[in-house]
Formats: structure tokens, sequence, C-alpha cells
């Protein structure tokens, strides 16, 4: 089985893959599996043991290393899980969400919980103009009977 | 490799990585350039793409990219505003080289063209001013069917400059700069336009030779056209927008185009002086103003510390600041020119019979200051139009700002007045200190005693009830009545007073009086200006301290009004937002002189008396001001309170008493008004004091990248970028997967995703 072999550099909780070196090369099926977790045995050699992501024609996925591989005298053993952002981005982009939280459309005035409230207060002042003037005022004298 | 026809989807991301170098020096600042590009791409560019950029140097061009080049990775947000602006607003930021724009509009590369983004440099000239490269403005003269670019000046560059920036809606860039720009000097710039030339509406970009590399943001709703031809078929014909690269084109607003397509300033029923000459009625009605050149603004102004504030109109042209204006009035397409005058506005809003006040709060789109410095400022692009005092107003105005749409605007309150006339009978005298000793030395002038007696017969044994009261006042009584002439001499039933005369006496109370106001702007721009983050407190004199509901104020101009009722001293304080009246609080703002001998037993006595009847039924007969008296001294000062004939009726006893109670108020003077109003509150605050009380925050810097912020926005995921984290999420027809991966993808959505 022909499988392509990529030093993949993104986080897997991002849909973009930035997959650079590729190595294609045979396989062989491990034991049964599904081909959302497979395991495959591939010639080991230095080069294939740093990578970590593969793409497989067959199944037609991408898959990440659900953990190291693991070296049985010349043969490396490759434990594949299907990566299911990156194989199904384009029916991710096109489907509709309501997002709870984004980086790009989000509205400030949500309250948020990651602003955290310290203790205390800030204070500002401001004053205004006008002025009453006490030290300077006027009497009203009033008179009944006054002309 | 998709040829430069090829359109971005507004579902699709197009990332640029460490582009090609090379041509660092044949390209503008701020500018990167595809002739070719590869991505998942094929449709046109529409608003909600994302393009995300890479690269160690903004200074590129001809590079090619491939889908290797693709990065989803999480990027730098340059500007918590990414995605906010009307139409396109595209950043960068040089720290790593790395940026990411979400197109609020879309645009078009044309097949013969470059994509050009960008083009606005933070440069510090030097001249403590920044400017813009990178476009280029054209004119298209109607008359004479012919397209110019702005002409060079001194230096022999072509320059944009601010006396060219347009009012609102247009007053987007400064200090555009086209050419190999060598000097940069915005203060010695300038330029005029051609009469008739129309431009408004385009220009053209050009990449420009420059060696800086800096920080830059650039955002405009002035169409720019990717080529000459089609900036000159826009200009000839607006309905043609092909090559229109930064959004639609919002048709004419016939309002705001009045005349001859050029935008009018509002302003309503103002009225105006020159200096040092009385106030004029300028026009009635839905006043216009149209500068000739430059921008305009408005500052607060006062003349001198006797007159109120007012407005000065400012404006800029060429090299320098003028206050007289070069404006143009109109009230009936009946142009009159005023230039080389000092104007100064105030508006024609409160009419008491015959007798109009001019107030100094008004709405009008021109950007109003709170000082001249600030309004020097706004001319020199040092201060953005987005923090005028009334930006909310000018926001309104041109529609940034949707506010509910219903019923007729409210332009603001129209407080009533009190007709009341006082006249024969009881007559109210305005005194000063000297006058009201000069009247009592008559009162208790042994001489006089006889004829006091006998004109005074009316109240049998208690003469003295015929002075009815003596209220001290903390400002001019003329403030909030309206005053006879000086030189009236008092009278006490129908004696005449033989020497005293006083300063005039009141035919009317009917005088708002004008504390001004300021504009609250937001700190944050987020939910941490609203309660319970931010309150807002006022400390009034005369009327206390209170909390106001920030979200009623926010972002608009708060004034505050006092009215004083001249028999009691009640007052109200109404406090209005942008104009409209939304709270008022009451107080008591003068103190009582007693005037008769009273012992301290028939005094305190009297003072519990005052209180009872005062916050049950004994200020009944002053309306409104009953109630007034009755809030101030809820609070926690117990004192002396009530209707002014009611104390000294009670307490009279005698001439020769009073002179010396008198006496000894002089010495020490006390309350006859409870609580903190009266002489209290003279001590108290004398002038109006906002107080915001900030919680203190902690917000992480790196959060809207890292984790967002809080959204609850719907639409396709890829409309978002960078943090997304959805409460709800439905998979597109079309799915292929399994039910496991199907599972897997939900989950992921809901705990947070990088797009």
């Amino acid at each position: 089985m022909e499988l392509t072999l990529f030093t993949q550099t993104k986080p897997y909780n991002s849909i973009a893959r930035n997959m650079t070196a590729p190595i294609t090369l045979n396989g062989v099926l491990r034991n049964a599996c599904d081909i959302l977790n497979v395991e495959i045995e591939i010639e080991y050699n230095a080069e294939n043991v740093n990578k970590n992501y593969a793409y497989i024609p067959d199944f037609g996925r991408y898959y990440y290393f659900r953990k190291p591989p693991t070296i049985e005298g010349k043969r490396l053993v490759l434990h594949l899980h299907s990566d299911s952002l990156y194989n199904y981005r384009n029916n991710i982009y096109s489907s509709y969400c309501v997002a709870e939280r984004s980086s790009s459309n989000y509205d400030l005035m949500l309250p948020d919980s990651v602003v955290m409230g310290e203790q205390g207060y800030n204070i500002f002042n401001r004053v205004l103009p006008y002025k009453f003037h006490p030290e300077q005022g006027e009497y009203i004298l009033t008179i009944a009977g006054g002309v | 490799m998709a040829s430069a026809m090829t359109y971005l989807n507004g579902g699709n991301v197009l990332n640029f990585v460490k582009p090609n170098t090379e041509t660092l020096s044949y390209c503008a600042n701020g500018i990167f350039i595809t002739d070719t590009f590869t991505a998942e791409i094929g449709k046109e560019i529409k608003a909600g793409a994302t393009i995300r950029i890479q690269c160690d140097s903004l200074y590129f061009k001809n590079a090619t990219f491939s889908e290797n080049d693709i990065t989803g990775e999480p990027f730098t947000v340059p500007d918590p505003t990414i995605g906010i602006t009307p139409l396109g607003q595209y950043y960068y930021d040089t720290d790593d080289c790395s940026g990411v724009f979400t197109l609020d509009s879309g645009f078009r590369p044309a097949s013969d063209h470059k994509l050009l983004i960008a083009g606005h440099l933070s440069f510090d000239s030097g001249w403590g001013d920044t400017f813009s490269v990178g476009v280029r403005w054209l004119f298209y003269d109607v008359d004479a069917d012919s397209i110019t670019t702005i002409p060079y000046n001194y230096d022999g560059q072509s320059i944009m400059n601010r006396d060219l920036i347009t009012p609102p809606p247009y007053i987007v860039l400064q200090n555009i700069y086209d050419g190999n720009v060598t000097q940069y000097n915005p203060y010695l710039t300038q330029f005029n336009t051609a009469t008739g030339i129309n431009i408004l509406n385009a220009f053209h970009h050009r990449a420009l030779l420059a060696g800086f590399i800096y920080g830059t943001s650039f955002a405009t709703d002035i169409p720019i056209f990717d080529t000459l031809e089609n900036a000159t078929n826009y200009l000839k014909d607006n309905a043609v927008t092909d090559g229109l690269l930064n959004g639609s084109v919002t048709p004419p607003d016939p309002e705001q185009d009045y005349i001859n397509d050029q935008k009018y300033y509002k302003i309503k029923n103002l009225y105006a002086r020159g200096s040092g000459s009385s106030w004029t009625p300028i026009k009635s009605i839905n006043y216009r103003i149209k500068p000739i050149g430059g921008k305009i603004c408005m500052y607060y102004h006062t003349p001198t510390e006797s007159e109120p504030y007012e407005w000065i109109l400012y404006n800029y042209s060429g090299y320098t600041f003028y206050s007289s204006m070069g404006v143009v009035y109109d009230d009936d397409d009946d142009f009159s020119v005023t230039e080389n005058i000092d104007r100064y506005y105030l508006q024609n809003s409160v009419k008491l019979g015959s007798t109009s006040y001019r107030v100094n709060i008004f709405d009008t789109d021109i950007p109003k200051w709170q000082t001249k410095e600030d309004a020097d400022d706004y001319l020199n692009d040092l201060k953005d139009i987005t923090e005028a005092l009334n930006y909310d107003y000018i926001a309104r105005t041109n529609q940034e700002i949707l506010g509910p749409d219903i019923g007729l605007a409210d332009a603001g309150n129209d407080n009533g007045t009190n007709g009341m006339v006082y006249s024969y009978g009881s007559r109210m005298y305005v005194m000063s200190s000297s006058h009201l000793a000069g009247f009592f030395a008559d009162v208790f002038n042994t001489a006089n005693i006889d004829d006091i007696l006998n004109g005074t017969k009316l109240f049998g044994a208690n003469q003295i009830n015929a002075i009815s009261g003596i209220n001290y006042f903390p400002c001019a009584i003329s403030e909030f009545c309206e005053v006879s002439s000086p030189g009236t001499t008092p009278h006490v039933g129908s004696w005449v007073c033989p020497t005293a005369t006083s300063n005039g006496f009141i035919t009317k109370n009917n005088k708002l009086i004008d504390c001004g106001g300021d504009f609250l702007k937001p700190i944050y721009g987020d939910f941490r200006d609203l309660e319970p983050y931010q309150q807002l407190w006022v400390t009034l004199p005369f009327c206390g301290t209170h909390q106001l509901q920030m979200t009623k104020y926010l972002n608009k101009f708060i004034s505050f009004k006092y009215s004083i009722d001249a028999v009691t001293g009640a007052c109200s304080c109404h406090v209005y937002a942008d104009g409209i009246e939304l709270d008022t609080f009451d107080g008591v703002c003068s103190s009582q002189r007693p005037i008769t001998a009273i012992d301290q037993t028939t005094y305190l006595s009297n003072v519990i008396g005052s209180v009872n009847s005062a916050l049950t039924s004994g200020v009944n007969s002053v309306g409104g001001g009953a109630q007034a008296i009755g809030g101030a001294l809820s609070g926690d000062v117990g004192g002396v309170v009530g209707g002014s004939l009611g104390m000294l009726g009670a307490g009279a006893s005698g001439v020769i008493g009073a002179y010396n109670v008198m006496q000894a108020v002089d010495n020490a003077p006390m309350t006859t008004r409870g609580g903190s109003s009266g002489c209290l509150g003279f001590f108290g605050c004398t002038q109006i004091h906002l107080h915001f009380y900030q919680k203190k925050t902690v917000k992480p810097i790196h959060a809207l990248m890292l984790c967002g912020a809080p959204s609850n926005v719907s639409g396709l995921v890829s409309s978002f970028a960078g943090f997304l984290k959805c409460s709800t999420f439905k998979m597109a027809d079309g799915f292929t997967g399994t039910n496991d991966e199907l599972n897997e993808i939900m989950q992921l959505m809901k705990n947070g995703i990088y797009v």
C-alpha cells in the first residue's frame, strides 16, 4: 500500500496544515484495522522515523500520528488516526455555525469570561465648567406690599 | 499555476508565505503584489475572504505561491478592529511580518493588474504627523469632461493633503503622497483644487519608491480602482464600477449632497455673532454650512470669564488655521458668503415670552472639540473625528451607527417655562450685602419706627411680617430670573425705605442655568464600559451625589441644567443625553436669613416644625419645589426647612430683637434650610463632578488570538478567521465521512479550532 509521509508543523486543532518534505513509500497494513485508525508497517530508517503526518491514497485521507512509531527490528509501525479537520476542511468551511468565541467576528459588548476582575476600582473625575459662587451670591428680599 | 484572473471565494483563505523579497526597492511600502498565486481559488474575492500574510518583509513583487505555502497557523492579530470597519481594512504587523485581514467588502484583481493592498505609513515625519503613500487622486472635471491629476507643489511631489479632504463620509484619508517621496513635510504642503472639479470619488494607486518599513493600516471608503481607465469611467458615470478594489459605492444621499453634490454640515437654529458684536439669528431652522475648503470643526470657547461658553467655528486652509471662517451659509438656496469674521455660535433654543435665551448645546455634524488645542489637533489630523465631542451625532448623521428608527427623531427636550409674574403685593428685591445692610439700617432706625408701623398697619401687631424673607443664593439672581433695572426703592407695606436702593426686583422666575456638559466616550470599547464594570456618578451642587446609568449616557453628550425656585430656593438639576432629559435630581440651593428675634427654644421648635412642614404639606405651595425640598431632606442631615413665610411668621416678635438675631447670624452663618442644602450646601461642591468608577480588570493581551472573544455570530465557518469555538455547528450537505469522523469534527468545533 502506497503512502506519503510528511513533516507537518501545524497544530491539529487548526484546519490548515503545513506539510513539507514528502516521502512516498510502500507499507503493509498490520492486523485488522478500520480506515480511521490505521496501523501500518514501513521500512525503518532515520528519515521515516521523524515524520509525523501521512497520506494514504487508497483511503483518500490524511492521518496524523496518534502516538510515536514503534520500532520492531527493521520495521517501523505507524499508528495513524484520520485527520478529520483537514480531510473535510472544505465541508467544514462551507458549513454554518454559531460562534461562541471568535478571533475575527466578535461582539465586544458581550461579557467575556476571559477578562477577570481585580479588587478595587480606578476612579476618574471630570469637572464641568459652570460654577456656583456661594462666596459672592446675591440676596432676594421678599416684602409684602412692595411696589 | 493559476492565472491572475483567478478569484478567491469569500469562503476561502489565501495565504502568502515567505515571498520573494528581491524587489524590495521597486515596490511601495506596505504593498504586496501577486502576479500569480495558487490556492483553492477560482472565484471572485468576496466579502468575508480572509487573507493571511506571513513574510520576512512586505516588500515583494512577482512572488509565486503554491499550495505548500498555505498556512493556517494561529496568526498575530495586529489590531482588534479587524473585520468591523464599514468597508475594506487591511493590516500587517511589522513585528513578525505576519498578519491577517478579513475583507468586509470584496474586490477583484484585474487581469492586467496587480492586487494591491495597504499603503498607509505610520511614519513620524518629525513634524508630529503621519502620512500615507501608495494612492493617487484623480479628479474629474464634469464640464470639461476630462480627468486631471492633482497639481504638483513646490517640491515636485503630487500631494493629496488634508485640505482636500471632503467632509464625512469621505473623511478618511490623510496626507496622500504620490511619486518619489523624498521629502516629508506635511505642514508645508498645500494644494488647491481648480474651480468646478469634482474631487469626491476616485483615486488611483501607484507603487512608490520609498525606503521605510513601518507598521501600517489603511482603510478608506473612497473608491479605489485598479486602472486609470476604470477610475475615469467611474468618475464619468458613478454606475460604472468596474475595477473597483475596495467595495461598493453607495449612491449619493440627496439630503447630504445638498447642492451641486457638495456636502453640507447641519446646524439647526443658530445664533451667531462676530467678535464683540451682538447676537444675530443667522438662520431659523435647518441651517447648513458648507466649508469652502478644508476641514471644519468647532471648539468650546469663552471670550471672557464673565461670558458664557460658546462655540467658535474653526477651519484650516493651506498654511494657516483660521477662526475667521470661509463658509457659505444657506437657508433657502440663497447663498450669502461671510469671510474673515470671527463667529461664535450658540443656539436659540429657549424662548420665554418675547425673549430668547441662547444655549451652547446643539446638534451639528461639525466636529466639536473641548479646546482650541483639540481643534488644532483635529485639523492637523492628529486627532480622529471619532474623538469629537459630538461624534455620536456625526456617526448617526452619516449612518455609521444605526439607531432605532421609531417615530420621529427626538431633537431634544423643550423644557417648559414659568410664566408667573411677580408684581405688586409681593415684591422680590435683588440685593447685595451692602444693599441689604442699608435697607435694614433704615428699617431699624428708631427714627423711622412710627412711619414703619404706620405703613404696615395691615399686618396688625406683627408688622415685621411684611418682610417675608431673605434668601441668599449662590449665583447671580439674573441667571435664573428676569430682573428689572436696578435702582428701585424698596417698600415695606406702604412705607418707602428712605435711603436704601436695591439692585432691582424679580419680574419672572423663568430661566434655566446651563452648566455645560461632556461627551462620554467609551474607555475600553467593550462590555467593561458599562455597569457593573464601570459606574458613573455625579456630584451635583446642592442636589447630592447620584449614580447615573452608564448605558443612557455612554457615547452621548451629557449635559446639565439647573432650575431654581426664587421663593423657596428649591432647585432641580436636569440631566440630558444628547439634549434629551433622562434624569432629574432635586435639592435646595438657597440659605434663608432669619430676621426676627427667636429664643433658642422657639427656634428649635420652629426647626422641627419646619422640617415636618416641608416633608408633609408645608411646602406644597411651591408645587414641584416642595418635592425638591422633601427629597433633599431625606438625606442624613437634619435641619431647618420651611416656607420662608412660615418660618418668619412663627417667630416674629419685635424689631429690635430681630436686629440682634440678624447680627448673630452674620457673625456665625447658619442655615435655615435643611441638611446638605442651604448654607451647608455652600460648603459642598460648587461645580458638577462626574465620577467614573472603573472596575480593575485583567485581559490577557493575546486573548483575542488564542481564544477569541465572545461572538454569538452565525455564518459560514469560512467567514471566520483565527480561533473559532462554536456553540452550534451543522455540517454541510455532501459530507462523505463516517459518523465517527462527524462526531469528532463536532467535538473539535465545540472545543475550538483555528480556522
